[in-house]
């Protein structure tokens, strides 16, 4: 065997377990839509690890959102929990295998960039454990329903990280910074119940009730409206966040204007008739 | 009780926000910015209700005929954001219903007082359009983003109790003692209350819109 040739197989099989771990992934994360409402399942059971920080590659999310007639999405997880977060094992595997893994953790925050940039109402059904990655999932969703007993956590300092896929941006932002610190810092299990107390989840249900409850949500906040208008307050709202205040009523009056028109031209074309 | 403005939204049975109001609103400001010898002001609706908010059918036609809509709701919400900017304590006392544009201005209060049976709500979204006055802004700072997307989509009005577990008010008082409650609360604010709500005012939303520190002597 020359060398030209132990080289293309190397390649090979190196292609073929690629290949390989690309099959998983898609397993790991599954899309239905139901009703008009999306639902990502994060499927990797029991504890729902994620397989990377591009916890679903980008196109087949992007594939999935761009259904014209979805209304709402809605993220949970299979079996017993939401998701224990980042596999640490495969993430310093990543790094030993010399993988560039500032691009993999931004790939991570692109996706949740992207189920934000859709413009839909975002809601995470927790059950379970729900830490470090998971949790960064759950909060850049709009709306937190959680079931009694479950448990929520940043552990990743206490194995020399910190949460990377901008929990550090919206623990803080959604649980005020002291409580962040804590939780971060300390790498502590907060309950439910503290977790209500510091803002961090919104809605309390029975463990048997936590899908049903976000899925009826979802859908009883989205069953009358255009999808126009769903989006039109979604992004009046992040503008909310992401712009001077100034800024952000002007953008507001805007998408009011643009809006009042099409209602007027409907109720003209409806009076016509 | 002198010393105690009172703007009273004059157009029962149920107030609705005119252009003339708007307009009247505006003209307000000088009255009001003019009168130093004002303590506070507060806010009410004549009759059974706060108000039901903008009249729709008339703001749909406003906007249908106008080339460029924008400059006249911008103008709109000047005419009552101009309340929250106010040196001195503006209270709003709700009675009754308190809807849409109604609630952007109550919201735009530094204080809101209301009875057990007034009903609440951005109904908006039910006419196909979104609450275009600070509204979604201002609600979800007080409720968090959850309560206001959840009640904002769905557009459904609720009472008194759950506008207090919000933070969308700050106190439930009988309906007949509201107003005189709401006055006598504006008496008991300390003389130099207007000058600390003014320097919060401007540390919380001024410093944020410029990024420049307003010093203590413009104040």
């Amino acid at each position: 065997m020359n060398t030209k040739n132990l080289w293309t197989s190397r390649q090979n099989s190196e292609r073929f377990f690629k290949m390989q771990r690309i099959i998983e992934r898609n397993d790991l994360i599954k899309w239905e839509i139901k009703d008009g409402i999306g639902i990502l399942t994060i499927s990797n059971p029991p504890e729902n690890y994620l397989y990377e920080p591009e916890f679903v590659p980008l196109d087949t999310l992007q594939s999935w959102t761009a259904d014209p007639t979805l209304k709402g999405i809605l993220i949970h997880g299979k079996g017993k929990h939401f998701s224990a977060g980042g596999d640490l094992k495969r993430l310093f595997e990543l790094v030993s295998e010399n993988q560039n893994l500032e691009a993999k953790m931004a790939a991570g925050a692109v996706v949740l960039d992207h189920l934000n940039s859709t413009d839909l109402p975002l809601v995470a059904a927790i059950h379970g454990v729900c830490f470090g990655g998971g949790l960064e999932i759950a909060l850049s969703c709009h709306i937190r329903v959680a079931a009694e007993n479950s448990l929520f956590a940043t552990p990743e300092t206490g194995h020399g990280l910190l949460p990377g896929m901008g929990g550090t941006v919206w623990l803080p932002a959604t649980v005020g910074k002291a409580h962040a610190l804590q939780m971060i810092l300390s790498g502590d299990m907060i309950s439910t119940e503290e977790a209500s107390m510091i803002g961090l989840i919104d809605f309390i249900v029975p463990r048997k009730e936590v899908f049903t409850y976000s899925f009826n949500l979802l859908k009883r906040m989205t069953k009358n409206l255009h999808s126009q208008v769903i989006k039109s307050v979604i992004k009046a709202l992040r503008n909310t966040e992401m712009l001077p205040p100034e800024q952000a009523i002007a953008e507001e009056t805007r998408i009011f204007c643009e809006l009042a028109r099409e209602e007027s031209f409907r109720r003209l074309s409806e009076s016509d008739t | 009780m002198d010393r105690v403005g009172h703007l009273v939204m004059n157009q029962p049975p149920s107030n609705k926000m005119t252009v003339e109001f708007f307009s009247e609103m505006e003209a307000l400001k000088e009255v009001i910015v003019g009168s130093s010898k004002l303590k506070a002001i507060i806010i009410s609706g004549r009759g059974r209700h706060f108000s039901s908010g903008a009249d729709l059918d008339e703001l749909l036609l406003e906007i249908t005929h106008h080339q460029d809509a924008e400059p006249f709701l911008t103008s709109n919400y000047a005419a009552i954001h101009y309340v929250e900017t106010l040196p001195l304590p503006v209270i709003s006392a709700i009675r009754g219903v308190c809807l849409g544009s109604a609630l952007e201005l109550a919201l735009f209060s530094h204080f809101r007082f209301c009875s057990e049976e007034a009903v609440f709500g951005l109904p908006e979204t039910t006419f196909n359009l979104i609450p275009g006055m600070g509204g979604i802004q201002r609600f979800a700072s007080l409720s968090g983003k959850a309560r206001a997307l959840e009640l904002i989509l769905t557009g459904r009005t609720f009472d008194a109790q759950t506008a207090l577990e919000l933070g969308i008010v700050d106190a439930i008082w009988p309906k007949k003692e509201l107003v005189e409650r709401a006055i006598a609360f504006a008496h008991q604010l300390p003389e130099r209350y207007s000058m600390a709500l003014r320097k919060v005012y401007v540390s919380r939303y001024a410093m944020r819109d410029t990024g420049n520190t307003i010093r203590d002597s413009e104040i």
